[in-house]
């Protein structure tokens, strides 16, 4: 694990420097918070003691003990929920009781990750989403991931049952670059595989505290990425969330499919913290989650050229050439494959006296007709269990009472699907995450490392393919193929059942999918490295220190300055990046400076940032943004902001070097130029099977995008909260990929290139809420992405449709002493063009309802839910190529989650 | 209140129900060849005038189900060589009674003679200049097998002439009559297949007449090996060759009268005399690369190159054909005198041969 532990060790030595300091306490206040309405204790009450620093949280009996210099004080009580109360507490002997009233309020969240200060949600200066605790125990969601999906402006790609991808203002994909997900300060995007892993070893869903979406750019406070917004999630604080609790979840699910029969849903999650001394606490979580996994099942034919291509008629019985979307080991793209014409002619120069019959056979062929091998369907080389266990853990040491030290960590494992290039059996991936931090009341100082570790992870498409050599070579097959369909014509048959006898012959003895010949063969070339079989070896990681410091005492305004360094270490033993250069190390380091400022006070509000980051491999860059809050009147506030972001070329984009089974993916790196002479003999454009003009190497740049943003959020009364925003984008140097064809060797490769032309992005979207009496909630939002200036011919993988929707209605407590609570939202989208490296094509709109139902049992601390995802089981796909999603319905039970 | 929460509610369960309207997965579209329409060959062949195909229909009839199946199998395409009933009466059967002195069998296969299954050829398909086009016909000679995975059928040669088309040597009076399942070409006479040997075979079943030549062509080979050994070739059914083939008689002429034939084969086997490599460059003198029937020729006197080649240029050295109906003579370029083609168009699995009554002599 290599020298770069070192600032581990610089941290832990800071660490026990700081933990010697000392802070003396007089007097204990000892008390109970209680719920004015049921008289259960209130647990995760954060009790403060007004005006200063001193404060603690209630355990799970609502109890709370607090240490204070000097009496008499007042008590602050607060929770999301409730009405705050305050005590003025003037003996130490007497438990202070607290009656906690609940409440039902809208727009009063704080939220952290706008300005990277805490501030109420609707005087943020951006546009943001927050999904508490609250309402992730009360969504109508079988994950607690599945709920961004209702937030509005956001696109998730569903890869797998444990694969989703959010993204905002477009550019959707199942490995989104343009899109950061936060976990506890830490990026979760894995550093070789170039996807973000939230849904695979993120949080466990028993741990989350809270999730903010900052929608649009966010570069100026998040680091380079965040092109299109930043999802910030961030866990429960052992101090805070004491105790053990659980939540069983049981469902079926694959009603109705025609792949897979039904078949249940597991989801199992534990956590357990406890405050050992008002210094310390530890929690651990723990979940499971294990089902039969969504599974794609589009047979539609797919003409393909290099990258591209489109749905086109035809299927394995009609098209020799058939090459399904979802059928693996069939794809005839790359130019090296030979034309029939070609099989013929050299059956013929081998079978003289065919040779003039075969001559008078071509002219019915088309010169670019290919014969694909028989493929296998993802159902069947597919581990149909998806499967995701995570643990975690943290020790939260405070040092002082104004110091914090944490030590936490993060591992999981899996298997799932996700569509890259191709489609990517990720068996067995594992993934940790490890972290020191320290927190102080106006600064913190964070060292990670992200360890990556592919497992048994595959290519599917590749592995079908070396599969299907492994039991016949390609040219024993093409042989017998031609020589059947020769022996067809000559007894008379049209071509197209001349065809299919000749692969009902080359294929005698095929492996049935599912046989023991099938998984012994099919198993052997998965677990053979690239390029002789389908594995990947890649143990990449990330190392990144940073911190950040609140400068306080400063008149003139708020002043917030922060850095960070980060370092990858590319490692895939050849099986992903350039072998020879391998490992890679990048370098990465960045600062930012951010200025705020009440210019009138409670009328407008100026923030402005400034960032700087560097990467070895490209030239430093600034950017800048600019915010402002309005004020007209209260609970009236308008923001206008000017932001910039822009992200290196990834991982991938520089170094990966894959041959993916329709092509090589090279990145953008001169050596890899070098390594297929692609400088001297340069590769000619290819689109659509037409070859344009010689492509130089040119170096690659990172990407940038200047955003606009308008935005109003207001607050009606306390019951009506309404948010509208509009934004305009300029993307340039947008990074893309195109096919080029070495004409000489026939290799085709797709590089990766700037865009010359900028790119534009607008769209907006609005959302109300309204607060009903007796805590009925219905709420509505929309919103529409759309992009243009597209050059004709160049993909965008814009991927957001024109307009989208979800209504919904809810209830976190009616009935009886308001146990029970319900939550449906219904969710419309409409059609678009989806592009993506592996399988480009129109996704139909689509709708969705999910629901929940729920009921909780004060005296045990405890709720039952019963939910459906899709709850009429309308099958859906979110992006092409990708799985049809239908009907999960779930019960569950959990306890001390309340 | 809850009248407004029930009318939510309404609108969110049936937005609900509008998703039973997601469209399902497309299925894959199979790509649809429209079914042919008309009439097959053998309703074409029945619809024609009386007189036209009385002997054809008749001789199909006879040959039995397999025969009429192919020519009627709409799933399939064919190229039919018909002989109208002047073509039978041209080939001696007079009447559908001559029919009779033929079995089922013999009908059958001579049918599928005429027959390309699996390919559609119009007359504009087929090249009009040599070398001719060898084609699979119907008639089955080997089937598939590890040494021959596409089977083997009986050779048919198919070549043009201008607009004339022949078959062989039989000359098409029709062209390019489209049916459902295909294509009919008329033909002048029934077509003959090849004998079902190799060219070795048959001159070495006839040593009556080709006993020196095939002395000749083993001391041709001496010392060559596989595909370089003209035997080998001309047993090998692969290629199609021409082959002018000169008689004993042809043979005996080169020398002094009486002498006998083991004389002049121990002569030919003499370096003194017969250097191999001299051999070797006769026999490849009489042998053209592709099979070539007497109407495939030029009127002439035309130059046709054989497999003689002289090293080292490789300079390959022609014979002068002549060819007009009746006329159908051979000259090697040493020779005083044309040889006359004695029999002509002798079909075989690997090519045709032509008898002749000289020696060809290049130089």
């Amino acid at each position: 694990m290599r020298k770069c532990y070192c600032f581990f060790t610089a941290l832990f030595t800071a660490f026990l420097f700081l933990s010697s300091s000392v802070f003396a306490q007089s007097s204990i206040i000892t008390g109970s918070v209680k719920n004015a309405g049921t008289q259960e204790g209130v647990q995760a009450v954060s009790v403060t003691v007004k005006g200063g620093t001193v404060g603690t949280f209630t355990d799970p009996q609502g109890n709370f003990r607090l240490s204070v210099p000097a009496l008499p004080v007042v008590l602050v009580v607060s929770s999301v929920g409730f009405e705050s109360a305050e005590v003025t507490v003037n003996d130490a002997a007497t438990p202070v009781q607290v009656s906690f009233v609940p409440t039902s309020s809208l727009g009063q969240e704080v939220v952290v990750s706008a300005s990277r200060t805490s501030q109420r949600i609707l005087e943020s200066p951006v546009s943001i989403e927050r999904v508490s605790a609250v309402a992730i125990r009360n969504a109508p969601a079988a994950n607690y991931y599945d709920i961004v999906t209702n937030l509005k402006g956001v696109d998730v790609v569903t890869s797998s049952m444990t694969f989703k991808t959010p993204t905002t203002r477009g550019f959707s994909g199942s490995g989104n670059l343009r899109f950061n997900q936060i976990v506890d300060g830490m990026d979760n995007q894995a550093p070789g595989l170039n996807f973000s892993v939230g849904s695979v070893i993120g949080l466990t869903e028993l741990d989350v505290d809270n999730m903010e979406l900052l929608p649009g750019a966010s570069s100026a406070l998040y680091g380079p990425g965040g092109m299109n917004g930043t999802l910030i999630i961030t866990s429960k604080d052992p101090f805070r969330y004491q105790g053990l609790s659980y939540q069983v979840k049981t469902g079926i699910m694959h009603i109705g499919d025609k792949e897979r029969s039904v078949s249940p849903y597991h989801n199992w999650s534990l956590r357990w913290a406890k405050k050992i001394s008002e210094k310390l606490a530890f929690k651990i979580g723990s979940e499971l989650v294990q089902a039969k996994d969504w599974v794609p099942s589009d047979y539609r034919n797919y003409k393909r050229f290099g990258t591209g291509g489109f749905v086109t008629d035809g299927n394995r019985e009609t098209d020799p050439g058939y090459d399904g979307v979802s059928v693996y080991g069939d794809e005839t793209a790359d130019p090296r494959v030979p034309t029939f014409r070609q099989i013929l002619g050299s059956v013929g120069a081998g079978f003289p006296p065919l040779t003039s019959y075969i001559n008078t056979l071509l002219p019915g062929i088309p010169a670019d007709q290919r014969i694909s091998r028989t493929g296998y369907t993802e159902n069947e080389v597919a581990d149909p269990n998806t499967l995701n266990y995570k643990l975690s853990g943290a020790i939260h040491y405070k040092i002082s009472s104004k110091i914090e030290a944490i030590a936490a960590g993060y591992w999981g494992t899996g298997n799932t699907v996700y569509s890259g290039s191709q489609r990517y059996s990720l068996k067995n991936l594992k993934v940790g995450q490890y972290k020191l931090e320290l927190k102080g009341t106006n600064w913190n100082l964070r060292g990670y490392t992200t360890q990556e570790n592919s497992g048994e992870s595959h290519n599917l498409t590749v592995a079908t393919q070396l599969f299907n050599e492994a039991w016949k070579p390609s040219s024993a097959w093409y042989q017998q193929y031609a020589f059947a369909f020769l022996n067809a014509k000559q007894s008379g048959r049209l071509d197209a059942e001349a065809h299919g006898i000749a692969r009902a012959a080359a294929d005698v003895g095929r492996p049935a999918a599912g046989s023991t010949q099938f998984k012994t063969l099919y198993d052997q070339v998965r677990k053979i490295p690239i390029p002789q079989g389908g594995l990947f070896l890649d143990r990449t990681d990330l190392y990144m220190v940073e911190g950040q410091y609140n400068v306080t005492g400063i008149q003139f305004a708020e002043v917030l300055v922060g850095g960070n360094w980060k370092k990858y270490v590319l490692n895939s033993q050849g099986t992903l990046f350039y072998k020879e250069k391998e490992p890679i190390n990048i370098n990465e380091y960045g600062g930012y400076l951010q200025l705020g400022k009440e210019v009138v006070k409670d009328l407008l509000k100026l923030t402005g940032s400034i960032r700087y980051d560097k990467n070895e491999n490209f030239e430093g860059r600034f950017t800048p943004r600019i915010t402002a809050v309005i004020k007209p009147a209260k609970d009236h506030n308008i923001r206008v902001s000017y932001q910039t972001a822009y992200r290196f070329p990834s991982t991938q984009q520089q170094f990966i070097d894959l041959n993916v089974g329709t092509g090589t993916l090279i990145g953008g790196d001169i050596e890899l130029y070098q390594k297929y002479d692609l400088i001297n003999n340069q590769g000619n454009a290819y689109n659509n099977g037409v070859i344009g003009e010689k492509i130089p190497y040119s170096e690659l740049k990172p990407e940038s995008v200047v955003s606009y943003e308008l935005g109003y959020k207001t607050l009606v009364n306390k019951r009506l909260l309404i948010d509208a925003y509009g934004y305009y984008g300029t993307y340039s140097n947008f990074i893309s990929r195109r096919d080029v064809l070495q004409v000489s060797t026939q290799k085709g490769f797709s590089i990766v290139t700037n865009v010359p032309e900028e790119v534009k992005t607008y769209g907006g979207g609005a959302s109300i809420e309204y607060l009903l009496p007796a805590n009925f909630v219905v709420g509505a939002n929309f919103s529409s992405d759309k992009i243009k200036n597209v050059p004709a011919g160049f993909r965008s993988f814009f991927n957001a449709p024109d307009f989208r929707t979800v209504l919904s209605l809810s209830n976190t407590g009616f009935g009886k002493n308001k146990v029970l609570g319900f939550n449906i939202a219904y969710r419309y989208q409409t059609g678009f063009l989806y592009e993506s490296e592996f399988i480009e094509g129109n996704v139909p709109a689509y709708h969705t309802v999910d629901a929940a139902f729920n009921v909780r049992i004060p005296k045990i601390k405890s709720m039952f839910k019963l939910g459906a995802n899709n709850l009429l089981n309308q099958y859906y796909q979110s992006a092409i190529g990708n799985p049809s999603v239908g009907g999960l319905y779930y019960v569950s039970f959990a306890f001390n989650v309340l | 209140m809850y009248q407004f929460l029930k009318s939510a509610f309404a609108i969110i369960i049936a937005g609900g129900l509008f998703a039973s309207c997601n469209k399902p997965l497309p299925e894959a579209t199979a790509i649809v060849t429209p079914a042919p329409t008309g009439l097959t060959i053998l309703e074409t062949l029945r619809a024609a005038a009386p007189g036209t195909y009385t002997i054809l229909d008749s001789a199909i009839k006879k040959a039995g189900a397999s025969t009429i199946a192919t020519l009627s199998d709409k799933t399939g395409v064919f190229t039919f060589f018909a002989p109208t009933d002047a073509a039978f009466q041209a080939s001696g059967i007079a009447s559908v009674a001559s029919l009779a002195a033929f079995s089922s069998g013999t009908l059958a296969s001579i049918l599928s003679y005429h027959i390309v299954p699996g390919q559609k050829i119009l007359s504009d398909a087929i090249p009009t200049t040599f070398p001719n086009i060898k084609l699979p016909s119907g008639l089955v000679a080997a089937a598939p097998s590890a040494s021959l995975p596409p089977g083997l059928r009986f050779p048919i040669y198919p070549s043009r002439r201008g607009t004339q088309l022949f078959v062989n040597n039989i000359p098409g009076t029709e062209n390019n009559i489209i049916v459902a399942n295909g294509v009919i070409h008329k033909v002048a006479a029934l077509l003959t297949p090849p004998t079902a040997t190799t060219i070795k075979g048959f001159l070495a079943s006839d040593p009556t007449n080709f006993s020196i030549l095939s002395a000749a062509i083993i001391r041709a080979d001496s010392g060559q090996v596989n595909l370089n050994r003209f035997d080998s070739l001309l047993n090998f059914v692969v290629p199609g060759f021409t082959v002018f083939a000169p008689t004993n008689d042809a043979f005996r002429a080169l020398f002094p009268p009486g002498t006998p034939d083991a004389n002049i084969i121990g002569a030919l086997n003499t370096y003194a005399f017969f250097p191999a490599q001299t051999v070797r460059g006769i026999i490849a003198y009489h042998l053209l690369g592709a099979a070539a029937f007497s109407v495939n020729f030029a009127a002439g006197p035309a130059p046709v190159n054989t497999l003689l080649a002289i090293p080292p240029t490789n300079t390959v050295v022609p014979v002068v054909v002549t060819y007009g109906g009746a006329t159908f003579t051979v000259k090697g370029l040493a020779n005083a005198t044309a040889s006359n083609v004695t029999t002509r168009d002798r079909s075989f699995l690997n090519g045709v041969v032509h008898v002749i009554d000289q020696v060809l002599r290049p130089q």
